[in-house]
């Protein structure tokens, strides 16, 4: 209420004069003005001019533009401006309010709102615009009714009354405020093997009522935009509450625990200022065994060995572990072979006739192409005794074969095996060696020389043999052996016997023509090896020329009878 | 015949490989083998043409050697070739030595079971000197 100042020395009939004159004045002039004017002549005139509250002349408005669908992030500024002029020409305060009330100030103070003050500008001069900035709370609804209002600057204020704005673009009230989403807490759903999927669970929600999605982060850090700064794992899709995401792991993947930061953002990408937000919540990858493939021996084909001699057989194998083929992941690949009645579990001590433990094998150079890569292949190398089992037909295993399992083992020791799918065999290797010279030196004509010079017949390969014996005369021009004027020493004047101490008379004649016979050398069965003696003789006929003789015997190894070796 | 073989157009042959090794006097060989021993081949077709590989092998490949493959195989031998040849080298530094065996069977072959015999004879390239009789 405004009431004009009344003057204290003149008489009640005067003022009564003088008021009509004023009413007179005011219905033809101002209503209200503050200025006396004095009436020429005596006649003294009284006008009180009442107070006039400033009113809008533009605004107001808020700033930025805030909508339900495109609300003022919480912490945010909102501007309210707006322009008054104030009919008494005073400065005026510019105050937005929660509620539509409002107390105008006292002696030149500003006004206060009845309700939540939510700004209040500086004493701002009539006509020029005004205003206040109001930062968005926690607390505040997630739309915000506003009041605004302009009062002057004078002793007794007065105010205009409340505009909530005129715009229809989101400017007018009420202001919009967008809370960050609550993010109570996550969780990974367990250690998960390559090629599978891991899962993070949250405990979240929105106030405002948005969707709110799960964005989990290989590294620290997400973009305004609701991004992984770094790698994105994986990234739910908008829900209402307690969103999820699955990352598929990829295969291979070192067995390991992994980090993986967790963020909640809502429908318009406003993070989650919980104490959840950005936490670890790492992920676990488990150690999976290799797996072996692809296993082969000797290329597929009968093996066939070296007489006296080790032969070099070559296994492969395709070793596949999703933890990776690269790096120390998979610690070894080792290989038996072995004769298939052993069996894989019976070949555990090296035996040169069936079993081959514990071959080391390794990686093929360029098979393993790096860290994406699950599968190597491997390649070992065993020397095979000359004396292993023969495996085909008139052998002692002819419904056997050869086979191999190879072992990979990695770091963690879990192991995997994969066994020859088909066997291959073994070929049967007759072979001999002679370790003794004959030389009968220098025999009395006419006497016998009983087999005493013994020459050894050796197995070299991995069959028992017999012999078959046959020899020539023995001549001075060896190998014509011309009769004429020469004396050549008759083939049957050698003897042999396969016992030792025979008598020449009682040993086996020797012939041109090859003659079995069952020396039975066993077949070999270790690095000893096997052999057997054959013993010579001779008679020197009288009569027979001096001079050096030369002839030739011929033995022939055939294999035994299995029952025999 | 040929009406047999129209019909039932399995048939066997059976060669059978040994090893041969000359000595001498005052002579010692090295070992010296052969693999595989036995080439059974069953079933075969008249016209069918089969090839196997034999290996000859030695322990001491101080020397180089000759290789005579000397067949012993009656009324199949014309079925036979051998590659690169009945004769070959065994060279020097070498343990092991391959050769191929084919066999061809003719097309009017009677239906029964061929057997043959194969040496493979290895010959050193130097001789031992000899005592003389006194």
């Amino acid at each position: 209420m405004y009431t004009p100042n009344k003057p204290s020395n003149l008489s009640r009939k005067r003022f009564l004069t003088i008021l009509g004159l004023i009413i007179l004045s005011t219905v033809s002039l101002l209503f209200f003005t503050k200025t006396f004017r004095t009436q020429a002549g005596d006649l003294n005139t009284y006008l009180t001019v009442g107070n006039a509250a400033p009113a809008f002349t533009a605004g107001p408005a808020e700033n930025p533009i805030s909508s339900s669908t495109s609300p003022t992030t919480e912490g945010s500024n909102v501007t309210f401006t707006a322009t008054a002029t104030d009919g008494n020409g005073e400065n005026y305060y510019f105050i937005v309010c929660s509620t539509n009330a409002v107390t105008a100030g006292t002696a030149g103070g500003a006004p206060t709102c009845g309700g939540t003050t939510y700004c209040t500008s500086t004493s701002t001069t009539s006509g020029n615009a005004a205003s206040c900035s109001y930062t968005t709370k926690s607390t505040d609804a997630s739309s915000n009714d506003w009041y605004a209002f302009v009062c002057d600057v004078a002793s007794s204020s007065s105010c205009s009354t409340a505009s909530q704005g005129s715009g229809t673009d989101g400017s007018e009230s009420p202001f919009y405020v967008n809370h960050a989403p609550t993010f109570t807490s996550a969780t990974n759903g367990g250690a998960v093997n390559p090629g599978s999927n891991t899962t993070w669970t949250t405990v979240a929600s929105d106030s405002d009522g948005n969707t709110i999605k799960l964005v989990v982060c290989a590294t620290a850090g997400i973009t305004a935009s609701g991004t992984c700064t770094g790698t994105t794992l994986c990234s739910s899709s908008l829900t209402a509450s307690n969103p999820t995401c699955s990352y598929s792991v990829p295969n291979p993947t070192p067995d390991d625990t992994y980090n993986a930061y967790v963020y909640i953002v809502d429908q318009f990408n406003q993070p989650s200022t919980s104490a959840a937000q950005g936490t670890n919540v790492s992920y676990t990858v488990n150690n999976v065994a290799p797996v072996v493939s692809a296993v082969t021996l000797n290329g597929g084909s009968d093996i066939t060995l070296t007489a006296g001699l080790t032969t070099a057989v070559t296994v492969t194998a395709t070793v596949t572990d999703n933890n990776g083929c690269s790096g120390t992941e998979i610690s070894s690949v080792a290989a038996n072979v072995y004769r298939s009645g052993i069996t894989n579990a019976g070949c555990t001590t090296a035996n040169g006739n069936n079993c081959y433990p514990n071959i080391s094998c390794t990686q093929v150079a360029g098979s393993c192409s790096g860290l994406t890569d699950a599968s190597a292949d491997y390649t070992c190398s065993v020397d095979i005794k000359y004396y292993a089992d023969p495996t085909v037909a008139d052998t002692k295993f002819p419904t056997e074969t050869w086979l191999t399992t190879v072992k990979a083992t990695d770091d963690d020791l879990s192991s995997g095996s994969a066994e020859l799918a088909s066997g291959v065999e073994m070929n049967a290797l007759a072979a001999i060696a002679l370790g003794t010279q004959i030389d009968y030196g220098s025999p009395t004509l006419g006497t016998p020389l009983d087999p005493a010079i013994e020459t050894a017949v050796t197995s070299t390969g991995n069959v028992g043999l017999d012999v078959e014996i046959s020899g020539t005369n023995m001549c001075t021009d060896y190998s014509t052996c011309s009769t004429v004027g020469l004396t050549p020493v008759t083939v049957d004047k050698q003897k042999y016997t396969l016992t030792s101490g025979t008598l020449y008379n009682a040993a086996t004649t020797l012939t041109t023509s090859p003659v079995q016979e069952e020396i039975n050398i066993t077949k070999v069965i270790s690095d000893a090896g096997s052999s057997k003696s054959i013993w010579w003789g001779i008679l020197v006929p009288t009569g027979t020329q001096a001079g050096s003789y030369t002839g030739k015997n011929t033995i022939t190894g055939v294999a035994s009878e299995t029952a025999e070796w | 015949m040929k009406n047999i073989f129209n019909k039932k157009t399995i048939f066997t042959a059976i060669t059978t490989v040994v090893l041969f090794l000359l000595i001498k006097p005052m002579m010692a060989y090295a070992g010296f083998g052969v693999s595989p021993i036995n080439i059974n081949k069953e079933h075969l077709k008249p016209g069918a043409t089969v090839t196997e590989t034999i290996s000859v092998s030695r322990s001491n490949a101080n020397e180089s050697t000759r290789i005579t493959v000397e067949p012993d195989l009656g009324e199949i031998e014309s079925w036979f070739t051998f590659s690169p040849g009945k004769e070959f080298i065994f060279e020097a530094g070498a343990v092991r030595k391959d050769f191929q065996i084919t066999i061809k069977v003719p097309q009017d072959t009677e239906l029964k079971e061929y057997t043959g015999i194969i040496l493979s004879e290895s010959k050193k390239t130097h001789w031992m000197k000899l005592k003389e009789f006194q």
